[in-house]
């Protein structure tokens, strides 16, 4: 089973959680919501939620891997959409899965706040990036307008590429 | 882990553009290298073990009990996902690239894959065939009929079970109107209409045309499964466990899928049938039953086809950690009940909190040993499995396990109780443990063994005294990430030296035992061999490596940002002739700042006693942290003025911008770091050094 469930999603300030000791959830209002975990009751609090959906794996580009049982229905926080990518060269197949997924997440999640890709891989992948970006508003209206914080994120990625990464924590 | 994000997380807004999130966290495994495993985590061992992945476990038994070798087969290429596993550890998703390799690009999912509307686009073909072989139904009739049929797809694409159907008008004869109810009753199920879906398919079971009447059967037992759960799922999505289902609706489901397949045992449905029968199973909380039904399958798939990872995958899920968390498990024979034996012994959980196994009953320990009775060679490994983690009696695990090393192969379950005698002798501190483990390295052949006896050897040699035979000519560790640790943690100037220059050694293990030198001779303050390591020269490999990168920048890295340094080389030369020189003292934490060493602080931090490269360090001296030097230079009474100003703005500095240390040495308190500040104001007013600080951390 996987090591790493749920954690507190702690954006840029992850690397200044404790060094010692461990997060309290109960400190925080923002989670993400690993797949095959049962959602512990601290949720509950949650004023945000990242709940992983599903996943495009490395080793195939036409697949949008299901990893929910079923379309959450959360009314009482924010929720986005979560999918981890391994690549980004996704298929149409990936494409019109995800509008689809989106559409019923829509209907069941009165506050949908939108998409998130994990995308999990080498500095080197990020050159497709903006491509991906830019592919993933394209088909799908639903997706636009795209915020420019995203660009923002990938400038952000691409000043920060040159420094040999910084590790959070020990 | 230089040039390398992991878990990046791009927010894209959607609807209503709220605040970005960027998460990063470590997605990676970063294995402790040392073979005992009973915490779980994310790396596995080739041996049974409790921390191993419960699939990773399975499949070694089930692989071992088929008599399958993995020798001659290839080690994964798992890009940068794999890479700190090197080929001593292993995890489900290495395993199974390496025993079902895929063969090309796997092709699409089908669409509406993992939900009951899969069928939908899966079966079009079938369904055109079954009608186009209707006799009673005319031309006209048949594309009205397919017609409306692709008009169904639109309750799946919307979800919206509200969705309205439009259905053909003059669909007259008896036929075509047997044709039309049972699109009405397609409809109706995937739209999560049970009772309508349930009336439409039972009037059909006795139509005339046979494929109708088949199907309509078949598909009573889907309607009730997929009522039976339609309360089962949590806000979240998630499956809320067998407590959560219909039961009226599985019994209905139950008979239905019995029903079925009593009238067609053959029928073009049954293997679907009795697999639904399985999902009955797991639905109905019948532990026992699922689990009688898994040890029968887990007898009969070929384990050297891909279904057998299929199905370990889903005994994990169902039965093993039904909803998330273990279950414990009753029934099953010797694979399942080792399995559980071994989940038992477990000592943390996922989330790193210890756990804690309530003992099985008188009854369930019985059963378990009834079960595994009829393996004894299994039995014995868990018995000394059990004493091993459990009650920490190592004389037990010997007598329970003979030795029997010298093999010319090793089967998973061979190779595990002989791995455990070893550990057992390691832990008793038997002075012919390395004997054994060399004894092994020759029928170590299966994937992930010859490195893991390697590194059960690495760790005897290095905790005896006997790391020059690690690094000798002819030397059994021949794997490179065992060596590259011991060369960054454990090694002495000679043998990286040597190791450096030998050519026989693949350029990775060169380029790291270079590096380990240079940066040691540096921070320890060997600067005269320092001089002397620069002119080792190795060749630059094709695509940059992370030891690549850091290596060059003692060539042809950036020296000075602000305050003026030389080259490395001259910085070290100066240093060789007046070691307590503080412009070059300070020249080093600018070499060691501005490319990047305080984030590859690899071989200050030694790995844990108990882990390969954490029993000694043979290389003299203590490492000087950036910390360390400014700490000196402003309490060096010779130091010029500028210097001692920019000691102060760069030891403040350290703590920027969140007030956490990034330059190696140990915290110290706010209330001196504000001093510092205050001093540097105090005693350096007009320096630019103090016109740039404006504040502390």
């Amino acid at each position: 089973m996987r090591c790493l469930a749920v954690f507190a999603l702690l954006a840029l300030a992850a690397c200044g959680a404790p060094r010692d000791g461990r997060v309290d959830p109960r400190d925080h209002d923002t989670f993400f919501l690993w797949a095959g975990v049962r959602p512990p009751p601290v949720l509950a609090q949650a004023r945000t939620v990242y709940i992983l959906a599903g996943e495009v794996r490395g080793d195939n580009r036409e697949a949008l891997v299901p990893l929910r049982a079923e379309v959450p229905r959360v009314q009482h926080a924010e929720v986005w959409l979560t999918l981890r990518a391994e690549r980004l060269d996704w298929s149409a197949a990936v494409y019109r899965d995800l509008e689809r997924q989106l559409a019923q997440w829509q209907a069941a999640n009165p506050r949908l706040a939108g998409l998130q890709i994990d995308f999990d891989a080498k500095t080197r992948g990020l050159e497709g990036y903006a491509e991906f970006l830019g592919k993933l508003r394209a088909p799908a209206p639903a997706l636009s307008p795209v915020s420019d914080r995203a660009d923002g994120l990938v400038r952000k990625w691409r000043s920060r590429r040159a420094r040999p990464a910084g590790r959070c924590g020990r | 882990m230089a040039g390398k994000w992991r878990w990046m997380a791009a927010a894209i807004g959607l609807f209503a553009l709220p605040g970005a999130a960027l998460a990063s966290s470590d997605g990676g495994c970063t294995p402790r290298w040392k073979l005992v495993n009973r915490a779980g985590d994310c790396a596995n061992r080739a041996m049974l073990a409790p921390g191993n992945d419960t699939r990773v476990n399975l499949m070694l038994l089930l692989r071992s009990r088929s008599g399958l070798t993995s020798a001659g087969l290839t080690y994964p290429d798992e890009g940068w996902e794999g890479e700190g596993l090197g080929h001593t550890f292993l995890d489900w998703r290495s395993m199974r690239l390496a025993f079902y390799p895929a063969k090309g690009e796997r092709g699409e999912e089908p669409a509406f894959s993992g939900s009951r509307c899969a069928s939908l686009t899966l079966a079009t073909p079938t369904f055109k065939q079954a009608l186009g072989a209707a006799f009673d139904v005319s031309q006209a009739e048949r594309s009205a009929l397919i017609e409306a049929r692709a008009g169904l797809e639109a309750v799946c694409s919307s979800g919206s079970a509200a969705a309205a159907a439009q259905w053909p008008a003059g669909i007259s004869s008896a036929g075509g109107q047997a044709w039309l109810g049972y699109l009405k009753g397609s409809h109706a199920f995937y739209a999560g209409r049970w009772d309508e879906a349930r009336g439409a398919f039972a009037g059909l079971r006795t139509a005339r045309d046979a494929w109708l009447a088949e199907t309509a059967a078949y598909m009573l037992g889907r309607v009730d499964l997929n009522a039976a759960i339609e309360k089962s799922f949590g806000d979240y999505g998630n499956f809320q466990g067998a407590k959560a289902t219909d039961r009226a609706a599985l019994g209905r489901a139950t008979a239905a899928l019995a029903a079925y397949l009593q009238r067609y045992p053959q029928g073009r449905y049954a293997a679907s049938a009795q697999g639904l029968q399985r999902r009955v199973l797991w639905l109905s909380g019948d532990v026992a039953g699922l689990a009688r039904e898994y040890e029968r399958l887990l007898g009969s798939v070929r384990a050297d086809s891909a279904d057998a990872a299929l199905l370990v995958q889903e005994v994990d899920h169902k039965l093993l950690f039904p909803d998330g968390e273990a279950q414990a498990l009753v029934g099953g024979g010797a694979l399942l009940q080792a399995v559980a034996a071994l989940l038992d012994l477990r000592s943390h959980d996922r989330w790193g909190d210890a756990r804690s196994v309530p003992g099985l009953s008188a009854a369930a320990l019985g059963a378990r040993q009834q079960a595994l009775a009829a393996d004894p060679e299994l039995a014995g490994f868990i018995a000394a499995s059990e004493a091993f983690y459990g009650a920490g009696d190592m004389r037990r695990v010997l007598a329970l396990i003979p030795d029997d090393a010298r093999r010319t192969s090793f089967p998973e379950l061979a190779f595990s109780r002989q791995m455990l005698r070893g550990l057992a002798l390691a832990a008793l501190g038997d002075r012919n443990e390395a004997g054994f483990w060399r004894e092994m390295l020759g029928g170590a052949k299966g994937l992930w063994q010859r490195p893991t006896v390697e590194l059960a050897l690495a760790m005897n040699l290095e905790r005896s005294g006997k790391l020059a035979e690690v690094f000798a000519a002819g030397s059994s560790i021949t794997d490179s990430s065992l060596r590259i640790i011991l060369l960054g943690h454990s090694a002495s100037p000679g043998i990286l030296r040597a190791q450096a220059l030998d050519k026989t050694r693949p350029a990775e293990e060169r380029r790291a035992a270079l590096y380990a030198l240079l940066d040691k001779q540096l921070a320890r303050g060997d600067y005269a061999g320092f001089g002397e390591s620069l002119k080792i020269r190795l060749p630059a490999p094709a695509e940059d490596t992370n030891t690549s990168e850091l290596l060059r920048a003692f060539t042809a890295g950036t020296w000075s940002d602000g305050y003026p340094c030389p080259a490395i080389a001259e910085t070290a030369r100066r240093l060789a002739a007046n070691p307590t020189d503080s412009a070059s003292r300070l020249c080093i934490g600018e070499f060691r700042r501005i490319n990047g060493f305080d984030a590859t602080d690899r071989y200050d931090r030694p790995p844990a006693k108990d882990e390969l490269g954490g029993a000694s360090d043979m290389f003299p001296g203590k490492s000087l942290m950036r910390g360390d030097i400014y700490a000196s230079v402003m309490a060096d009474a010779r130091a010029p003025a500028n210097d001692k100003a920019y000691a102060l703005y760069r030891a403040v500095m350290c703590y920027a911008p969140g007030g956490h240390n990034a330059c190696g040495n140990a915290d110290v308190p706010k209330a001196l770091r504000r001093a510092w500040f205050e001093r540097l104001r105090r005693e350096h007013p007009s320096s630019p050094w103090t016109q740039r600080l404006r504040y502390y951390w």
